[in-house]
Formats: C-alpha cells, sequence, structure tokens
C-alpha cells in the first residue's frame, strides 16, 4: 500500500504556454533588461517581479520559472550592476536599486506587484515596499538580514584578499589554481559546510557553485566585489518598518549567511508578517529543495494557508499585529 | 542508455519526466546545471564515468547526450 504525499510541488509548465519577452530599460543613463514571461491563461495573482541574489542574472531561475509561469506572470530582472546590465556605480545604493526595480513595473503597466527579493535582491525589495506600499501586493524575502554577519564579512574579506594576492596585476585575471582556490573560499563562506550532511543536495549545490565561481571574469569579479562593498556601506535593510503589505520572510533552517534570528528580525518589523524556515537548506534553498520553495512562494502568492507544511517549520507570526 | 540517464534525472535531479524525450534539447528537457551537475556526479558513482558537466552541456539533445554517454562507457571497457 502507498501513502499519499503530503503536498504536491507545482507541476512543471510547458514552454509552449508562455510567451517571452525581453523589455530594455534606462534609469538615469543605465541600461538595463528583464524578462517577462506570461501564461497562456488568466493569472490567479498579480505579477511577480523577482530580484535574485548578486551572482543571479535574469536566467538563474529556470526550475521556478517552470514552476510558477501557469500561475501569474513573472518578471527576471537584471538590474543595473547584474547579467546584461550596465555597471551600477558604487556610490549607488539599495535605493537606487529599488527605484530602478519599481521602473520595471511602472513600465510594464503593472498597478500592483507580488515582490520576491532573495539575498543581495531582499534589501532591494524591502526599500522598494517600503517606498510605495501601495504598488507591492505580497512582499517575499529569502535569506534576508538588516545587516552582513561578522562571520560572513570575515570570510568574505579572506576571499577578497586572497584573490588580489593571487591576481594578475594589469587585468585581474587568475591562473586555474588560483580560480579553483578562490571558488573554494567562496563556495565555503555561502553554503554551510559544517551542517552538510544534513543538508539537501549540499555536495551538488556546492560542486555547481564552484564551477560557477571558476568561471568568474575579472569584470565580473570586479562587479561582485562593488556589490559586497554596498552590502557594507551602511545596513542594507533600514530599521524602518513596513506596516501595509502582507510578507512571507523565509530561508533555510540552517542558513548562515542570513541566520534564522536574522531573517526573524526582519519579519519582526513587518506588520502582520509570516516567518517560517524551509528544513534541511541553508542560504541556498533555491537550490537545495527547489521544489518546495516554489510550492512556498505559490501558496504565498495565492492565499493558501501556510500551516502544516512537512518541508517548513511552523509558521510564526512576528511582526506587530494589523 | 536513454533510459538510465532519464532515470537518473528524474530521481536523483528532480526533473519530471515528460519533456525527456530522445529529440528534446537540453534547455526543453528542463536540463539545467543542477541536473547537468548531479548526472555528472551519478555517473562517476554508479558507473565509473568521468564526463564534466562542460561535455555533457555541449550535447545538442537527450539523444545525443545518450550516444555520448554510451560511447564513453563503451571505451572505458
Amino acid at each position: 500500500m502507498t501513502t499519499a504525499p503530503a503536498w504536491n510541488p507545482p507541476v512543471w509548465n510547458a514552454p509552449e504556454h508562455v510567451e517571452e519577452e525581453l523589455v530594455t530599460l534606462e534609469w538615469r543613463g543605465l541600461r538595463y533588461a528583464c524578462r517577462v514571461i506570461t501564461p497562456d491563461r488568466p493569472p490567479v495573482t498579480e505579477p511577480l517581479v523577482l530580484l535574485g541574489g548578486a551572482l543571479q542574472d535574469m536566467y538563474a531561475w529556470p526550475r521556478l520559472e517552470r514552476r510558477l509561469s501557469d500561475h501569474m506572470p513573472l518578471v527576471f530582472v537584471d538590474l543595473p550592476g547584474v547579467g546584461t546590465a550596465d555597471d551600477l556605480p558604487a556610490e549607488q545604493g539599495f535605493d537606487a536599486l529599488a527605484e530602478a526595480a519599481l521602473l520595471v513595473a511602472d513600465r510594464l503597466g503593472f498597478d500592483r506587484i507580488n515582490l520576491l527579493g532573495a539575498s543581495y535582491g531582499a534589501p532591494i525589495a524591502y526599500r522598494a515596499a517600503l517606498s510605495r506600499p501601495a504598488r507591492v501586493a505580497r512582499l517575499v524575502l529569502a535569506g534576508a538580514t538588516h545587516r552582513m554577519n561578522p562571520r560572513l564579512v570575515s570570510d568574505c574579506e579572506q576571499v577578497w584578499r586572497t584573490r588580489a594576492a593571487l591576481a594578475d596585476g594589469a587585468d585581474g585575471s587568475l591562473t586555474d589554481s588560483g580560480a579553483q582556490e578562490i571558488a573554494a573560499r567562496a563556495v565555503a563562506a555561502l553554503v554551510n559546510t559544517a551542517l552538510r550532511d544534513r543538508i539537501s543536495q549540499a555536495s551538488t549545490v556546492a560542486r555547481m557553485l564552484h564551477r560557477q565561481f571558476v568561471r568568474v571574469t575579472p569584470a565580473e569579479a570586479r562587479r561582485h566585489a562593488v556589490c559586497h562593498q554596498r552590502l557594507l556601506d551602511g545596513d542594507p535593510l533600514p530599521q524602518a518598518g513596513i506596516d501595509t503589505v502582507r510578507a512571507l520572510v523565509f530561508t533555510g533552517e540552517h542558513d548562515d549567511v542570513s541566520t534564522p534570528d536574522e531573517n526573524r528580525a526582519v519579519a519582526a518589523a513587518i506588520t502582520g508578517s509570516t516567518f517560517l524556515l524551509v528544513r534541511d537548506a541553508d542560504h541556498m534553498v533555491h537550490l537545495e529543495r527547489e521544489a518546495e520553495y516554489a510550492d512556498l512562494v505559490l501558496r504565498f502568492l495565492t492565499d493558501l494557508p501556510l500551516d502544516d507544511l512537512p518541508y517548513t517549520t511552523p509558521p510564526e507570526r512576528l511582526g506587530p499585529h494589523r | 542508455m536513454l533510459e538510465e540517464i532519464k532515470g537518473i534525472l528524474t530521481a536523483q535531479a528532480g526533473l519530471p519526466s515528460t519533456p525527456i524525450t530522445a529529440d528534446a534539447t537540453l534547455a526543453d528537457a528542463g536540463i539545467d546545471s543542477m541536473a547537468v551537475t548531479v548526472l555528472s556526479m551519478q555517473l562517476e558513482d554508479r558507473m565509473g564515468l568521468f564526463l564534466t558537466e562542460d561535455e555533457l552541456s555541449c550535447a545538442p539533445t537527450v539523444n545525443a547526450l545518450a550516444d555520448l554517454v554510451a560511447s564513453r562507457a563503451a571505451g572505458s571497457r
């Protein structure tokens, strides 16, 4: 006798059931772009604008795209400083990026959007919701923190110092062995190596990230350095709370890049927000438990209950109550 | 070999089976970076075959991917 699964992940949508459009944008003279994926069925919720991590461009969410694209329009953005976009000057902070993100909704004619900010995208999404709450139907923050924790700051500085020592002075390129060493250090900073036995797909994710880091060009490394500095210059998230936007804050239960307590503190600043942790995952929860990630996001964006999910901790209501 | 690869991609890499057809491109079959990484690791663990993610990603179709793995397996005997 077989037991029915307690939940079913959103099924993959077929590419022939969506339309894809590449839209170019301009903000203060900087060119950037987004991909708009529109289903051939009526949407069940507002369009979702996704703002990913510093290493994620607008093609970095293939599985989430397949799982959610049947339900709502999806907008994947290369904000200035990411992917195909122009570089963003270092002196421009997260408020500038939030402005550029909201311009995407304006340009596409969306009155209200769902907004997802993951990791480096979280402060951008938070600030966008804070500045124009009426435009944001629901806010999802994954891997969010008010400020980088000392362990991460120290690990990242070590990576940059080592890279500078190993790099060719003229163009910043690395030898093969240098690239391997930097990749190993960068991966160790981003995944929870101490608890890898408790993390789903840990070895696969570590290997995939390693390969990605080995391929980083000197120009990309300079962009990463600017993103890193932006995270250190002042607090990524302001202390000001949000009180009129429905919000979900979550991360992997073993996240040591933005810890559960740091994410919990972000949730506590948002009135009526929900906070939970995805089991058997760390900061790379979108890779480690992609089906669960998609299910959780879809449930929240379609106002389904988040109680009793087998892959999360019980939802906590932390923010001031409405 | 096609069925064996399909089995790895569905059971270990979490892909749905329907799009994984012989003539499908890797992109249409949903074979992304994660899936290629899983496949490379599984081929090594199960069959002792060393095929890098770059080698696997170059296959134009799922069938070509299966042929590549089959020829490498034949060469290793």
